[in-house]
């Protein structure tokens, strides 16, 4: 299965989703690829400093990107259980070309009036690329989640609007863990002392993408 | 039965696919990818002038025909775009 976590945003968290996923998904035994097609290249860093600090990682991340990213992706399909794509949060070809081929496109969007004011255009693209991959599945999600308030909620109730991009109704909060886990090389699973709450999260929308989604 | 519904198309050429994605915003590897990609042109060429190369391209060594025009038409754009 192709999953690209993608938008036209930046800063919404992609990497941050796409590298944790791949830790969970490569613990649950399969054989993944995880592929940087961000221009700011910080899925490869990330996957640096694992190399630097020696940390066991049982999957490869490569960089690619452009308008071949289809042509790629299709060749090494068949290579791999899964292949998640971090594309970075602008309508590029990478991005295109990515969503052409997914089975899903997984889209954050942090609690904020800028972030959701792109959704139209999300819809647009993905209403554009549909006919090229009718298979596709498109979510949509809070990343970022304030600790209180109600914009997590005004923001879901906005994203929920959208019926061509479906709302997935957990959230993943602004927590530092992913940040210190971001820059030990770790995924919040695989810290010495856990973030909980950081865990569970990460754990409930890997579940909904690779058991909810294909069951 | 006699009416039908009509067939809708519900996949779309690999030329259309492309034409799609092209429309993002080129990014680097697009621009390495057209470097790397070779067109072929038919060149018209008088054989006195063919000659001509042949004579430059045997006094050289490691060359070839190709090299020697393509040497030419880099030596011309870097001419021009010193210019420009």
């Amino acid at each position: 299965m192709i999953i690209v976590v993608g938008g036209i945003k930046g800063g919404t968290g992609k990497t941050t989703i796409a590298t944790n996923l791949a830790v969970l998904r490569s613990a649950a035994g399969k054989k993944v690829l995880l592929v940087d097609a961000d221009e700011q290249k910080s899925t490869s860093s990330w996957a640096n400093q694992r190399d630097f600090l020696d940390i066991a990682t049982g999957w490869s991340t490569i960089q690619l990107g452009g308008k071949a990213l289809r042509s790629q992706l299709e060749r090494m399909k068949s290579d791999y259980d899964d292949i998640i794509v971090d594309v970075g949060g602008r309508e590029t070809t990478s991005l295109r070309a990515a969503i052409s081929i997914a089975d899903i496109c997984l889209i954050p969007f942090k609690p904020r009036s800028l972030d959701v004011w792109t959704l139209s255009d999300v819809k647009v693209l993905i209403a554009e690329m549909k006919p090229a991959n009718p298979k596709l599945k498109a979510f949509s999600m809070v990343n970022q989640a304030d600790p209180k308030g109600s914009d997590n909620e005004g923001t879901i109730s906005i994203l929920q609007e959208c019926e061509e991009i479906k709302c997935i109704e957990s959230t993943i909060g602004s927590r530092k863990a992913f940040a210190n886990a971001a820059g030990d090389g770790l995924a919040v699973s695989e810290m010495k002392v856990p973030d909980k709450k950081a865990v569970q999260e990460m754990q409930e929308l890997y579940d909904f993408i690779y058991k909810k989604c294909t069951s | 039965m006699s009416v039908r519904k009509r067939l809708e198309r519900t996949r779309i050429e690999e030329s259309e696919v492309n034409a799609l994605i092209e429309k993002g915003a080129r990014v680097k590897e697009d621009h390495l990818a057209d470097s790397r990609e070779w067109m072929y042109v038919n060149l018209r060429i008088s054989a006195s002038m063919l000659k001509n190369v042949d004579k430059c391209v045997k006094d050289r060594v490691g060359i070839v025909r190709t090299g020697w025009i393509l040497e030419a038409i880099h030596e011309k754009l870097a001419k021009e775009s010193s210019r420009s």
